[in-house]
């Protein structure tokens, strides 16, 4: 015992002191430094009391595709990666708390209402605010919450890297662009890749079909992998419509008649639509928010047919694509946007 | 309980200060209870397997050893080894087995649907069951003595550091450790401290941070070009090698710290030049278990077949991995290398030139490439996505740094350093000893600190 103790001496105080080191390092100087980075936004969010700002939120599509600059000077790009209403959910809450009554922008796809706080809600966003109000509960909600994420030292571990790979970033390189929130990639996608893109994605519609027709089809065979399979590729390709998830948006659009909130779906790559069997209820959804909340007006520029090399990849735009949509938007909700 | 889980960083010291307060004679009674409450953290009904297990190879053990009537003996040797490959056949492969029984009689317009039974695989199920296999068939073979205690014969199976992905320990090399571990030196803990840092280097942040960029190259096939998936692969192969040799420095790290030396399960691997020698070297306490009581006793049986009994034992290995026809075809391909390897390497005039240091190193290379190209069937979640790939690799050879720049450039990026801080481990010595402990100890520290990935991933080798 002894012995174990005595040798074991030097690693515990090094492990304490190395984790209280960084953590100190990470606080005060790296957190935050990016002001376009995910948990400088959300501090941004949670502390901003501008009456004038009009938010965009949605995920790392809204975020490459509106440029604030051209929508309006006090427009701001909220985007991040993997972020759909598991995440908007909380940035909703806390816009609609505000005074303001200017407009919110909310970038819509078809995997918008997939509840997957594991995957969707990240630490490194969400750790360096968690002191602020709301957060604790809504991570608690979402069953989120470790009580490690309270202690100095081991708080940050595991999203030290996310750190200071934004803090090291550039505002803007000869490719990429960084304004008020927005991350805007000049290059196209190469045309090999795309097409390798597309090919993935049209064997995963091939194959989904070929699922269904197993499992509809009692004679043919569909082994417990294939059944976890198809539930993977339709939460991919179909709109996913979770009844509670969608109340809750609901109760969150009817909550400030006095606040427009824009819903856009951006322009979509082929690719990405060509599977979506049920692309009629998304249709559906819409017509039915518009008619029953005043407030909200919907933009549907998924079909809108862009050539390739407007496009980073088939999820996202570069800028080329951006300045197209952010044109489409300035013109078509110009209303809103010009007079917050 | 995961090892790289908060929750095992306040277990492993709590059970340390509490085994070594407790007097020698009892602390058999306490690893046992926590070894079975590590093991419930995953699923409490898991335990009731693994107890059943127990007490049947126990029962066949104490049987061997109570009659010398061969014809008995045999008996208490085949009961034991129809009820633990019958839990594993039916836990791990009845599923497969009947949804390819019912594809086969499709084709002959016979159709039947067979019930999908929803069942959950016990962790670490493969681990522990060849685990008491070896234990029963070294009784039988009067290797090993039979275990008369019970509680030290139950610690055995279920020693916590080595339960749920190995090293997979024969019962002349634990069972008298477990009975009177030996005295504690201050060499046991600075090496068990270092293997443990080293395991976790390895897991949290080669691993873990290879997988991003790994998972996303294989989630969409075929989403990438040649070039992209050969990088990929090659990724992979590295992600398993330091996501199983990590687990199995936290476990021999965390058994010596208790006075316990599990055996190794890696030496070098990718140093090697043909996969008969990537093997010997490859989760060895899987391969001698699979070389002592499977591959010796066929080989000796059919000597002149002994092609077929090397592709038919590395299907066997392939299946142990899982139940699905991506490990067959790993097992399988594996095998049918090795048998034309060795062929190569009987041919005489080659000899000098795989003697030669060039030699070693072409072949050297040649075998990693053809381990990363297997594990595209480890990794691929189905035939058609594996051949897929591997068509992309050998065919599609236009090489682009664009290519490589636009999927996921930050992760592959942060892959290549990680690679290279790898590499550096393989220079450590193996006792890990260090001039200066104490920077290797905040060297380790500062890199997990930095770079650990909190994806809370299992291990890789956790499902089989």
């Amino acid at each position: 015992m002894r012995t174990l103790l005595r040798y074991s001496a030097f690693f515990i105080i090094a492990f304490v002191a190395i984790a209280l080191c960084l953590d100190q390092w990470m606080a005060k100087k790296i957190i935050f430094r990016d002001p376009n980075s995910n948990q400088s936004k959300m501090l941004r969010l949670v502390s901003s009391t501008d009456p004038l700002e009009i938010p965009i939120f949605g995920s790392s599509k809204a975020r490459s595709a509106f440029i604030p600059d051209t929508l309006g000077p006090t427009v701001f790009n909220y985007g991040m990666d993997k972020c759909n209403y598991d995440v908007i959910e909380f940035e909703l809450a806390h816009e609609l708390a505000k005074p303001s009554t200017a407009p919110i922008i909310i970038e819509f796809n078809h995997r918008f209402f997939i509840h997957e706080p594991e995957h969707t809600i990240d630490a490194a966003t969400f750790v360096p605010i968690i002191d602020k109000p709301g957060v604790r509960d809504y991570l608690k909600k979402n069953g989120r919450d470790e009580l490690r994420w309270s202690i100095p030292g081991v708080r940050y571990y595991g999203s030290i890297l996310t750190f200071i790979r934004s803090a090291s970033r550039k505002e803007t390189g000869q490719r990429k662009h960084i304004s008020k929130g927005g991350l805007f990639i000049d290059n196209p996608a190469s045309p090999r890749v795309l097409k390798s893109q597309v090919d993935a994605r049209d064997n995963e519609i091939a194959e989904q079909h070929d699922l269904l027709f197993r499992k509809t089809h009692v004679e043919e065979a569909i082994s417990a992998q294939g059944l976890a399979r198809l539930q993977g590729l339709d939460a991919l390709l179909l709109f996913s419509e979770p009844k509670d998830r969608i109340e809750l948006f609901e109760a969150q659009l009817a909550q400030r008649p006095d606040r427009p909130i824009l819903i856009v779906y951006t322009p979509q790559h082929p690719s990405e639509l060509k599977g979506m069997a049920n692309y009629d209820r998304v249709l559906a959804k819409f017509k039915e928010w518009e008619t029953r909340f005043p407030n909200v007006h919907v933009y549907n520029y998924s079909h809108v047919r862009l050539p390739d090399t407007d496009f980073k990849n088939i999820a996202h735009l570069n800028t080329a694509g951006a300045r197209v949509l952010s044109g489409m938007l300035k013109h078509d909700a110009q209303q809103y946007l010009s007079n917050p | 309980m995961l090892f790289n889980s908060f929750q095992y960083i306040l277990f492993l010291p709590l059970v340390l200060v509490v085994f070594h307060l407790m007097p020698k004679k009892y602390r058999w009674i306490m690893l046992l209870i926590v070894s079975y409450y590590f093991y419930m953290c995953w699923k409490p009904a898991f335990a009731i397997l693994m107890f059943i297990s127990t007490i049947v190879d126990y029962w066949a053990g104490i049987g061997m050893a109570n009659t010398t009537d061969k014809r008995k003996r045999k008996g208490w040797m085949m009961m034991s080894l129809c009820v633990n490959l019958g839990m594993l056949f039916f836990f791990k492969y009845l599923n497969f087995l009947t949804y390819n029984v019912e594809v086969m009689m499709a084709k002959f317009n016979i159709f039947y649907d067979s019930p999908i039974l929803h069942i959950i695989l016990p962790v670490g199920i493969s681990f522990y069951t060849f685990q008491t296999l070896s234990y029963t068939l070294d009784v039988y073979k009067g290797k090993a003595p039979a275990e008369r205690h019970f509680g030290y014969f139950a610690l055995y199976v279920s020693y916590f550091p080595q339960l749920v992905a190995g090293p997979i320990e024969r019962p002349g090399h634990l069972i008298p450790q477990l009975h009177s571990p030996p005295a504690l030196t201050k060499d046991d803990v600075r090496y068990g401290i270092n293997k443990i840092l080293l395991g976790y280097f390895k897991k949290v942040v080669v691993a873990d941070n290879l997988a991003l960029y790994v998972d996303q190259m294989f989630a969409h096939v075929p989403g990438g070009t040649g070039l992209q998936y050969y990088v990929a692969s090659v990724m992979f192969i590295i992600q398993l090698f330091a996501d199983f040799s990590g687990y199995t420095d936290i476990a021999i790290g965390s058994a010596r710290l208790m006075g316990v030396r599990l055996q190794e399960n890696f030496n070098r691997p990718f140093f090697t030049t043909s996969l008969s020698r990537f093997w010997a070297r490859w989760h060895m306490s899987l391969t001698t278990w699979i070389r002592d009581y499977l591959f010796k006793p066929l080989i000796f049986s059919y000597r002149d077949w002994a092609w077929a009994v090397t592709i038919f034992v590395f299907v066997v290995i392939g299946l142990w991995h899982g139940a699905a026809w991506t490990f067959v075809l790993f097992g399988f391909f594996n095998g049918v290398i090795m048998v034309l390897q060795n062929m190569y390497q009987g041919i005489k005039p080659l000899r000098e030139f795989n003697r030669s240091r060039v030699g070693k190193l072409i072949l050297a290379i040649w075998n990693f490439n053809l381990l990363a190209l297997l594990g595209v069937f480890f990794r691929s979640g189905n035939v058609t996505d594996a051949f897929e790939i591997i068509k992309r690799i050998c065919l599609d050879t236009r090489l682009k740094a664009s290519d490589l720049r636009s999927a996921f450039m930050a992760e592959m990026y942060i892959g290549m350093i990680l690679l290279v801080l790898l590499a550096v481990t393989t220079l450590f010595n193996r006792e890990l000893r260090f001039r200066w402990n104490w920077m290797y100890i905040t060297v380790m520290l500062v890199l997990i600190f930095l770079m650990g990935s909190d994806s809370s991933n299992q291990f890789i080798y956790f499902q089989f």
